[in-house]
């Protein structure tokens, strides 16, 4: 036990040495650079999943449509940073923040942060009033390489569901589940698309029981499934 | 690099495998059945009630509800939707079964089987029913031979709750959704063929109409790979006709559309389903096509001495004008979805309203003493499926999960 405690130490009196902040890029999102405190950055875009077929009632049934997103990093002293996101597809809100610390070694970098989301959604659907709200706790660490030209990043999370309310009609549901439901491997390229202007391409794996943006088909499932994105966005 | 990077992304994003499968698990060559005698319907009766489950208790929960149908052994339970669905012989007085169980909500199964030992096999075969059944089992994972042990201890027989009034158990969309991946794909023959084997005793069918006025089920209004394999046609089902959706379309586990015809023909000479909901989904008028059917497969039932009721849904006004513009519309069976002013307007001889109004127990006694019954759907919560078989007044409740409502309401 002593000798684990001594090696985490190390390791930790080694990444404080070894770390060292390179030049700030303005056009990253998504690669775990430095930002300095005080500064600001954003980014904007589209989100749009393959959504299992054999998850709904029926075909109709599937919300289609791509999630809006918006998403905000704000620096802060000593490596860390304040993460804010919003993701929307009109029938659905999903808000995130949370703490974010990482640090660079030349052109590698990595983050890790703990997002918490609160989300909601309504609908009127087969008759039914259908409501539902949650949170949704997001433990993650993003791992980047930074190629001059372009970076390179893949961000892991967790996806822990705390609490889900879910009205039908006159009939309300709440269970307060704080279990795991899954996790989600995404891979982003980030690179110049016109003069200092960023755009962002990903692609991400959702291993999960729950699927927030697909709330409306009511599964009744216990399964984890594989749910595919595609991320596009331009970094402000 | 960069298009390398994108290209070799996009070729493992595309490869994800979204839509898992579930294949049954088979006993195959191993099987004991074949030199076995098959059991008698008293020894069957003899096996049916609730069992404390003694060994295996992580895997079923504390308690299961036994139930058979034809030749097949249903055990139902609550932890996990679980259930098992098994054929018994007996060997030199030994009575055995084997099959297999399954998780309802997920995709988890296994072999399964079970003996009875020669002294109470012995006896359960003499029709001595006052002894207390073990059943003595083991269960493994998919095809892998069983290998976990599993004890089921006879508790007691169904209560008078079970005997005193028909409940029905409606299996939505035959005996399940595609969706829930079971060895058929929904509203098929196939499907209809296990839904007694779920511990329904009724069925929820959907009903379309081909081009050439021909009754088929089906459930969305396209031709989607939801519920069809890959194939030449596509776009509104109800655009072609029956031979082409015969031709053309197959569903997802290789069967195929069966025509409405066919379906209750299937119903009346196959099984011993005693009540059939006829959802009628059709966005054209229908009733012409359909009722003739109803009323065939009813009077061919009442010949043959069968039970069987056979109703027109009535999910949405346009179905309630199209019902009542239909002659003599007031001798003709039918489930009205509205309200209960509704129901007296078509003359409807069951009322179905949706679960998440609540169980509405006024409006239920008012049906019942206007002499109609009352359905619920669509209940596949554990939670509320207990609950409303306990506070309400229901005849009955369509759900995705019969085995979990048999296992509430055997259990009562």
């Amino acid at each position: 036990m002593i000798s684990m405690k001594v090696s985490g130490i190390s390791i930790l009196i080694f990444i404080f040495f070894c770390s060292n902040s390179p030049a700030q890029t303005d056009g990253y999102f998504i690669y775990p650079q430095s930002i300095h405190a005080g500064d600001y950055f954003s980014t904007i875009g589209l989100l749009t999943a393959s959504l299992p077929e054999d998850q709904v009632e029926e075909a109709s049934s599937m919300i289609r449509g791509p999630l809006f997103t918006y998403q905000g990093l704000y620096g802060l002293e000593n490596n860390f940073q304040l993460y804010g996101g919003v993701y929307t597809n009109i029938i659905t809100f999903h808000f995130s923040v949370g703490p974010k610390w990482g640090l660079a070694f030349n052109k590698f970098a990595f983050k890790v942060g703990y997002d918490i989301a609160y989300w909601f959604g309504k609908l009127e659907q087969f008759g039914f009033q259908s409501k539902i709200r949650g949170w949704i706790s997001y433990p993650n660490l993003t791992l980047g390489y930074d190629f001059k030209k372009f970076a390179i990043s893949v961000k892991g999370e967790l996806i822990i569901l705390t609490h889900l309310t879910e009205k039908q009609d006159n009939i309300e549901i709440s269970t307060n589940r704080n279990s795991f439901a899954g996790m989600t491997l995404g891979i982003y390229i980030e690179q110049p698309l016109w003069k200092k202007n960023y755009m962002l391409f990903g692609l991400k794996i959702n291993y999960t029981k729950f699927y927030y943006p697909t709330w409306a088909a009511f599964a009744t499932f216990d399964r984890y499934l594989y749910i595919p994105e595609i991320v596009l966005g331009i970094n402000l | 690099m960069r298009y390398l990077l994108t290209f070799g992304l996009l070729i493992f994003w595309f490869s994800c495998d979204t839509n898992p499968t579930v294949s049954v698990p088979d006993f195959g060559e191993r099987s004991m059945l074949e030199g076995a005698t098959p059991l008698t319907d008293a020894t069957k009766d003899g096996l049916e009630g609730i069992y404390r489950v003694t060994e295996g208790n992580d895997h079923f929960g504390d308690k299961v509800v036994i139930k058979w149908s034809e030749q097949y052994i249903s055990i139902f339970g609550q932890k996990n939707s679980v259930y098992c669905i098994l054929e018994g012989g007996t060997v030199d007085s030994v009575v055995f079964f084997e099959g297999y169980w399954r998780y309802a909500t997920n995709t988890e199964t296994g072999l399964i089987e079970f003996q009875i030992s020669e002294e109470e096999g012995g006896k359960l075969l003499k029709g001595k029913d006052d002894i207390p059944f073990t059943l003595i089992g083991l269960y493994g994972t998919d095809n892998k031979d069983p290998d976990k042990r599993v004890t089921l201890v006879f508790d007691r027989y169904f209560g008078p709750n079970v005997f005193e009034k028909k409940f029905w158990i409606l299996a939505h969309r035959g005996a399940g959704r595609t969706s829930d991946l079971l060895p058929a794909s929904e509203n098929t023959l196939e499907m209809i063929d296990l839904a007694e084997r779920f511990g329904a005793n009724a069925i929820e069918i959907d009903i379309k109409l081909s081009e050439d006025r021909i009754p088929f089920l089906y459930h969305d209004q396209t031709i989607n790979l939801r519920l069809t394999q890959k194939g030449p046609v596509w776009g509104n089902i109800e655009d072609f006709t029956f031979a082409q959706l015969r031709s053309f379309i197959t569903l997802i586990n290789g069967e195929k559309i069966p025509s409405l015809q066919a379906a209750l023909e299937f119903v009346l000479e196959e099984t011993n389903l005693g009540l059939v909901w006829l959802d009628m989904k059709s966005e054209k008028n229908d009733m012409p096509e359909v009722i003739p059917i109803q009323q065939e497969i009813m009077s061919r039932a009442e010949t043959m001495g069968r039970e069987l009721e056979i109703f027109i849904g009535l999910p949405k006004e346009e179905k309630i004008n199209q019902f009542m513009n239909y002659p003599s519309y007031e001798d003709i069976l039918s489930l009205n979805e509205f309200d209960i002013e509704d129901v007296r307007n078509t003359s409807s001889e069951f009322w179905g309203p949706r679960w998440t109004l609540g169980t509405q127990n006024n409006e239920v006694q008012a049906m019942h003493g206007e002499g109609r019954r009352v359905i619920t759907w669509t209940l596949d919560d554990p939670q509320f499926i207990d609950q409303y078989l306990k506070e309400g007044d229901f005849d009955g409740m369509v759900t995705n999960y019969p085995t979990l409502v048999a296992y509430y309401y055997y259990s009562q």
